[in-house]
């Protein structure tokens, strides 16, 4: 039998010879094209253990916060000359602070010792005063919080190689620290306030609650928004549009939305919904706006994949026994597609949730002490509060700025492994 | 069934979109934009008096100068600001502008004086510039080296290329963008100073001399870098022979690890900004629409904090802050200008 | 290989019950056979007291035709199986009988089709009732994924055929016993339908489409996937759905066509060149491509 020159193969060759020979080869390359993709991947996580490490490593000691055990004398000859909610509460704080250091009387030295401990003393003994006014006339241990500069100090983030004069603490105030640790008055907690409380210029009482709620308020409203705009547009363009020129263009349109740069809906919000609807500036509801503007054809985009992908076998399924249009999207079609759907919106959100661009045409890059408690209260988001904060003067802003990037990035790793999870969760094979 | 609910919550969404419409109608807090520059010591007021009145903490943006007046002068009513700060004073055209849009009674508030530095690192020494070095260091076009009386392209690499006393280091200076309110009050109390002192660019008309003591090199020894001075404080950090320029509170906050250059034999320093025997500083201010005094409420009240000695005095929170106060008698005078808010004239 | 060796004795004249352009030529055995050439129908594609008619279909694809002037009638109860090379446009034919094609853009359909005397592409017609009557079993069979419960109660469900769960749960297991599946799958109604086996999926699909009682049941190779067994339970179940309904298959397997079908349409490229009883159509063709297709001559 002569196959081989048959198979068009030169006479006294049989395929397999030949296949074998170039079977190393194939191997060769595909163990290269591995290689490739390895050493890819390690790049990327190298980068990123890098700007983890170096955000962590920069941010973590944010989380803590320096406080000072003072003991309080609620002094009745202060705390009754008024109605207690504006008596003179610095006047008790630095009262009690000259009580503990009895040496200091020149009017520098004394500036110096009252800027010890954060302004917010004052208002921590407000408080409790105002809770349970029969203090008055004690003297109590109070843990305040430090001022931020003796804060750094404690955790090291100062120099103290360098001549007093150029210090931000000298030593004088280096000596009072030192006698306050070995009374055992300072101590390091746990910085709730960075949670609990919204920005501040002064870093030991700035946090970022004011900023996620802010980040809350706008992507609930983009969220409420683009995901049924998102889906319906999806399944109209994919399921009921004709298909013609109009159509075209509203694809080719789409898809270039989503690479215009995000500043872009910032004009057109700030063009449309304040200076038109008047809607007010720096709100949530605007924000939400931009924003829905911006992740709607990341959405539709995704969505459309995602509806493209249910195999035509349902669709016929469920025609040929009659289902209208509208029953076979909603009974199979949107089902199907909807893990792709929901994580085509949270990669969207996620977006969202990072921009900080199209925010400031419309008010949100700015500084706001209140926590926004709803959708037309000022607020900002949490990128624009790590800009603002990094933006500060004050030393101390540094680490917070890392620990705020942290959080974000904790929200960000929150929403993608959710979004995986749903994929995997809802995933189907045919 | 899903369509329904989709077709549900738009509608509630859009009919909540048209009611907040109406609740913007009554804003109860102050909204103030303008200057970075001036940001930092407007928050620190803002935030004291949310603190210590019943207001709401005033809100601010930071928006530029510029930007500040254009959004300011727009008009009178709750979506416009009620104040915005500047590093610099309003303009003609700023105000005819304000006028035309119904912006009648404007106070000018100022509030003391920022000090911009050129610094750097404490690795190196200080340097003792004057400001015709600086100009020549950084100018586009300079007077020929030779003496003739005509610009050429900056040929200067090295300051000692510049000035024979100075160390034979490369020519590298990061500044702010020329967006920035920082980079105008540079360009106008360095460049512009110095360009003056060549009586032939002094004699020069109005746009040539503009355009010889207002452009910035463009050939790499000028480096933008951004309006983020904290970057550049980190930068002059990792380069000990590059200088930056930036306001005199990043200074102050970070004197362990850099230091301010002389200029014309004056270090910056808090006093001397204060006394204006170092000459590269600028008022800055901020501006109140009357109109709206009396309507959203606590305009007035967050003027008094702001003119109130615990607030800008020699001892008061923004001097920790870094701004340099005004002499005892300009603020007084201010401080009664504001109780009374004497509207701003400009003819 | 029955036919084709029955086929050399057969010496049977026929008589030209169809006008045709080129007329009946004299085949080498001696009979008489039509034209290779020849585009017109041979045989009867009319029968009394049809379900569905059709005359002079046309289908085209954008600007190409896939089916051209295609008379034929579908009777009651009766199976009639449609065959022919690939892309020879059955499954396009089929679509056309329930308006399956309607979901393809470019498609294009002229002539007539009647349901019970009524036109079904006729301005006011809905798909979704004729869909109902008309019912289709696809190639690859193609369950939803959902319980085998579900799958099977979907139509009775969006139709409104049950009252109550009872009747519901009635039909589900009418549909299914008349698929023969239920048996296999009585104890795991709520495991998911893409879980059983190609044969068994192919039987739910059965179930699902009877299970709104269509009048008319088309069928798209529903065997090509299965193996002999499968595919016998299912011709089974053809010759048993056919005491209520009629149906129509498309099928490459000559035996499969004359085991379940009464009558049989031989389309080519697009026209339909050959229909008459299933055993005359196998045993003596009467056109030169119909007999050169059941032989295996063809190409
Ligand atoms: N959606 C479509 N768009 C364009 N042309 C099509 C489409 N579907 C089928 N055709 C063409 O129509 C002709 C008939 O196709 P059809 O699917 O009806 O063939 P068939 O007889 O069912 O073949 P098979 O036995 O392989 O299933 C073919 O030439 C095919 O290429
Ligand atoms: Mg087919």
């Amino acid at each position: 039998m002569n196959n081989a020159t048959a198979n068009g193969l030169p006479p006294g060759r049989r395929a397999i010879d030949i296949v074998n020979a170039g079977l190393s080869k194939r191997y060769r390359r595909e163990r290269r094209f591995r290689l490739y993709g390895i050493s890819a991947i390690l790049a990327s996580l190298l980068f990123l253990s890098f700007l983890f490490g170096s955000i962590i490593s920069k941010g973590y000691t944010a989380f803590q916060q320096t406080f000072i055990r003072l003991d309080i004398f609620f002094d009745p000859a202060i705390l009754s000359q008024e109605s207690l909610t504006t008596a003179n509460y610095p006047g008790v704080v630095k009262q009690s602070l000259r009580q503990m250091f009895p040496e200091v009387t020149t009017r520098q030295d004394k500036r110096m010792l009252y800027g010890m401990v954060s302004n917010d003393a004052a208002f921590q003994v407000r408080k409790l005063v105002l809770d349970s006014p029969e203090m008055i006339g004690q003297t109590l241990p109070i843990w305040v919080a430090a001022d931020d500069d003796i804060d750094m100090l404690m955790k090291g983030h100062f120099d103290l190689d360098v001549p007093e004069s150029e210090r931000r603490i000298n030593d004088v105030q280096l000596a009072w620290v030192d006698r306050l640790q070995q009374e055992n008055r300072v101590e390091k907690r746990f910085n709730r306030t960075f949670f609990t409380a919204g920005d501040s210029r002064e870093p030991e009482q700035a946090g970022i609650l004011g900023a996620v709620m802010g980040s809350f308020y706008t992507l609930l409203v983009t969220l409420l928004l683009s995901f049924p705009i998102g889906i319906a547009s999806a399944v109209y363009l994919e399921e009921f549009a004709p298909k013609n020129r109009w159509t075209d263009l509203i694809e080719v349109n789409i898809n270039n939305l989503a690479a215009v740069p995000s500043i872009v809906f910032g004009l057109l919000g700030l063009a449309v919904f304040l200076n038109f609807f008047g809607l007010p500036r720096s709100a949530p509801l605007v924000g939400g706006l931009v924003l829905t503007l911006m992740t709607l054809p990341t959405i539709i985009i995704a969505s459309r994949a995602s509806l493209q992908s249910v195999p035509p076998s349902i669709r016929e399924a469920a025609l040929g026994i009659g289902a209208s249009k509208m029953q076979m999207v909603t009974h199979h079609v949107l089902p199907l597609a909807l893990p792709g759907i929901l994580t085509g919106t949270i990669i969207g959100m996620a977006r969202a949730l990072g921009e900080s661009a199209p925010l400031l045409m419309i008010g949100m890059v700015a500084f706001i002490v209140d926590i926004p408690g709803g959708l037309t209260d000022s607020a900002t988001v949490l990128p624009v509060q790590i800009f603002l904060w990094a933006d500060s003067p004050e030393r101390a802003f540094v680490e917070r700025t890392s620990a705020a990037t942290i959080v974000l990035l904790a929200f960000l790793i929150v929403m993608n492994a959710t979004a995986v999870i749903l994929r995997k969760k809802f995933e189907r094979r045919w | 069934m899903i369509r329904k609910s989709i077709l549900l919550a738009t509608a509630t969404f859009f009919m909540a979109t048209a009611g907040s419409a109406y609740a913007a109608s009554a804003r109860d807090n102050i909204s103030i934009v303008g200057s970075s520059t001036v940001y930092p010591f407007a928050t620190v007021v803002a935030e004291q008096f949310g603190k210590t009145t019943s207001f709401k903490t005033p809100k601010i943006e930071s928006t530029g100068s510029g930007g500040g007046f254009k959004l300011f002068c727009a008009g009178v009513g709750v979506e416009h600001p009620d104040i915005t700060n500047a590093s610099r004073a309003m303009k003609k055209s700023e105000y005819d502008k304000c006028q035309a849009n119904g912006v009648k009674e404007i106070v000018e508030v100022k509030i003391g004086y920022d000090g911009i530095v050129v610094a750097n690192s404490k690795k190196a020494s200080p340097l003792k510039l004057t400001r015709k070095d600086i100009f020549l260091a950084l100018a586009k076009n300079v007077p020929d080296p030779s003496g003739a009386e005509k610009l050429v392209p900056n040929p200067y690499k090295t300051w000692k290329d510049v000035n024979n006393s100075l160390p034979a280091a490369k020519i590298e200076v990061l500044g702010p963008p020329p967006t920035s309110g920082t980079r105008d009050a540079f360009v106008e109390l360095v460049m512009e100073e110095a360009a003056k002192g060549f009586p032939f660019i002094k004699a020069m008309d109005k746009n040539d001399f503009k355009a010889a003591a207002h452009t910035v090199r463009e050939d790499g020894p000028y480096v933008e870098a951004g309006e983020n001075d904290n970057l550049i404080v980190q930068k002059l950090n990792a380069n000990p022979d590059a200088l930056g320029i930036f306001g005199f509170s990043f200074l102050d906050q970070n004197t362990d690890t850099i230091q301010g250059s002389f200029v014309d034999g004056v270090q910056p320093t808090f006093e001397a900004i204060a006394d204006g025997s170092y000459p590269v500083s600028r008022p800055l201010f901020f501006y109140v629409k009357k109109a709206h005094v009396g309507v959203i409420p606590g305009i007035q009240e967050y003027l008094t904090e702001f003119t109130s000695e615990k607030t800008w005095g020699e001892d008061g929170y923004l001097s920790e802050k870094g701004l340099i106060p005004m002499p005892d008698q300009e603020r007084q005078q201010y401080q009664s200008d504001v109780k009374a808010l004497k509207p701003l004239m400009m003819k | 290989m029955d036919a084709a060796a029955n086929f050399e004795e057969l010496t049977v004249g026929i008589e030209n019950t169809q006008t045709a352009s080129t007329g009946p030529a004299k085949a080498k055995s001696g009979r008489i056979l039509f034209d290779r050439d020849s585009r017109d129908t041979v045989g009867e594609p009319f029968v009394e007291d049809a379900r569905m008619t059709c005359r002079d279909v046309n289908v085209y694809y954008g600007d190409k035709q896939a089916i051209k002037d295609v008379s034929l009638d579908i009777g009651r109860n009766e199976v009639i199986a449609m065959i022919g090379p690939s892309g020879c446009g059955k499954s396009t034919f089929l679509r056309c009988l329930n308006r399956m094609n309607d979901t393809i853009d470019t498609c294009r359909v002229t002539g007539q089709i009647t349901l019970d005397g009524i036109d079904v592409y006729g301005k006011d017609i809905d798909v979704v009732p004729l869909r109902a009557q008309v019912g289709m079993v696809f190639q690859k069979p193609n369950p939803f994924p959902k319980s085998i419960y579900d799958n099977v109660a979907y139509g009775p469900r969006i139709h409104g055929l049950a009252q109550n769960r009872a009747e519901l749960d009635d039909i589900v297991e009418t549909s299914l016993r008349k698929a023969g599946l239920w048996e296999e799958v009585k104890d795991r109604m709520d495991q998911p339908g893409t879980g059983l086996s190609g044969g068994q999926q192919q039987r739910l699909c059965i179930a699902r489409t009877i299970a709104v009682s269509p009048e008319v049941i088309l069928m798209d190779e529903p065997c090509s996937a299965l193996d002999p067994i499968a595919t016998a339970i299912i011709e089974d179940l053809i010759d048993e759905l056919k005491q209520q309904y009629s149906i129509a298959i498309v099928t490459h397997s000559m035996q499969q066509a004359s085991r379940v079908s009464q009558r049989t349409a031989y389309f080519h490229l697009g026209d339909l060149i050959e229909v008459g009883d299933t055993a005359q159509i196998f045993t003596t063709p009467r056109h030169q491509l119909t007999q050169d297709y059941i032989t295996g001559r063809f190409g």
